[in-house]
């Protein structure tokens, strides 16, 4: 009898577990979402020079005379992009990063737990937007968590990622051209993060590889479709509030003595006394710091070609005894 | 003397090597095509040019050069030949009438 009962409550159990758990799949519903801002990054070209990187910062802090503070807002980070207005790019080449892009993904749409999500680019592969060779591309998505201005080929330090478990951009030829990928591992990261940057995956390029993707911002007309995310989010159920009970049964604030009056002496406030004009800074701004330049050391591709003047050595008698040879043929 | 070769005729082997020179100039042209498509960057691809291509066309040029001159050289001797023979069919022919 008792087993009849607990095979029965077990029963229950799990046709009350299943019931939930559909239920609970019924609640996620799947949303889009195209990202609000775009920028991508490039190497800054200047930091080749024997001086070091220069940006328009420096440049500005270099000027004898302080920019009048009635001068129209001029940007300090000047574009500097050679494609077309609207293009995003993530490139590799010679070794070494030469783009990346930042998307922002607006979270009004991710109130909820995130149960899936997927990233889907669609590329433009016209030569004219930069493109090259995109089915070589291994782009990996990382997160960021800073405000970022739309911007093309900035040249200043971009924002920091964190690439861990952040997955790779699989190429899809067709229907269309594009970049696939599961954002599972890094699901729970886009609602408190600030959004995806998709840089070149360190771990799969070789120092041979030379690719480049570009695909285009959620405002440009008349190209190939932006970057969308999809992602089934299920809403979070909400907490009861607080009985008042609870609360009532803290002392009021005014009921609190701190005690001030028993003698002790916290001390003056530790607030320090600003300078009131830049003489009390004791000197020149310091310049800023820029990074010296790193030498890369790439050796031959082909060592044999050191033996072609050997080869040409050795040609030239021969050639020589060819061209005075007596050909009369008997 | 009558000049000997293992391909029967002694411009043969010449006449191989300048065309395998220009063949080889066409690979070296291929090679440097190929190291230039293979990257973006110009200074990596500046030397895939000056060193595959230009010097590819400069081998096939040389080669080129070489192969037409030997083939002058070879019919030169052909002919040089021919008149040989004749000489020599017209001077016995002399020498027969006196006897």
């Amino acid at each position: 009898m008792i087993r009849r009962v607990l095979a029965a409550a077990g029963v229950i159990a799990l046709a009350v577990g299943v019931a939930s758990s559909a239920g609970a799949a019924d609640d996620a519903k799947t949303v889009t979402i195209t990202p609000s801002t775009e920028a991508w990054y490039q190497p800054n070209p200047t930091c080749g020079l024997p001086v070091g990187c220069v940006t328009p910062a420096s440049v500005l802090a270099l000027l004898p005379v302080p920019v009048p503070v009635d001068l129209p807002a001029v940007p300090l980070t000047v574009p500097l992009s050679p494609y077309p207005t609207g293009t995003m790019h993530v490139a590799y080449t010679g070794g070494r990063e030469t783009a990346r892009a930042y998307l922002t993904i607006p979270h009004d749409k991710l109130d909820g737990e995130i149960v899936s999500a997927s990233l889907e680019i669609p590329l433009d592969t016209s030569p004219a937007s930069g493109s090259a060779v995109p089915q070589n591309a291994r782009v990996q998505v990382c997160t960021f968590s800073s405000d970022i201005a739309a911007i093309e080929g900035s040249i200043e330090n971009p924002p920091f990622t964190l690439c861990t478990d952040g997955p790779e951009l699989k190429y899809e030829a067709t229907p269309k051209p594009r970049l696939h990928a599961s954002l599972n591992s890094i699901r729970d990261a886009l609602r408190t993060t600030s959004g995806i940057a998709l840089v070149p995956n360190a771990d799969a390029v070789t120092a041979t590889d030379a690719w480049h993707v570009a695909f285009s911002t959620h405002d440009r007309k008349g190209a190939t479709g932006p970057a969308v995310l999809t992602a089934s989010v299920r809403p979070v159920a909400e907490e009861p509030a607080a009985e008042e009970e609870i609360v009532d049964e803290l002392p009021s604030f005014d009921e609190f003595d701190p005690g001030l009056d028993s003698g002790l002496d916290f001390g003056s406030a530790l607030v320090p006394e600003l300078p009131v004009d830049g003489d009390d800074l004791g000197g020149d701004v310091a310049a800023p710091v820029t990074p010296a330049s790193t030498t890369v050391e790439s050796g031959y591709a082909y060592g044999v070609v050191w033996l072609l003047p050997l080869v040409l050595l050795l040609l030239v008698p021969i050639i020589a005894r060819s061209l005075t040879k007596d050909l009369r043929v008997s | 003397m009558k000049p000997t070769s293992r391909f029967g005729d002694p411009a043969t082997p010449s006449l191989l090597l300048f065309a395998a020179i220009a063949a080889g100039g066409f690979v070296a042209i291929g090679i440097g095509w190929k190291v230039a498509a293979r990257t973006l960057v110009v200074a990596y691809q500046v030397p895939a040019i000056v060193s595959g291509c230009i010097g590819g066309l400069a081998l096939v040029v040389i080669g080129a050069s070489l192969f037409a001159a030997q083939l002058n050289r070879r019919w030169a001797a052909r002919e040089q030949a021919e008149y040989d023979a004749l000489l020599q069919a017209a001077s016995a022919a002399v020498v027969r009438r006196r006897k």
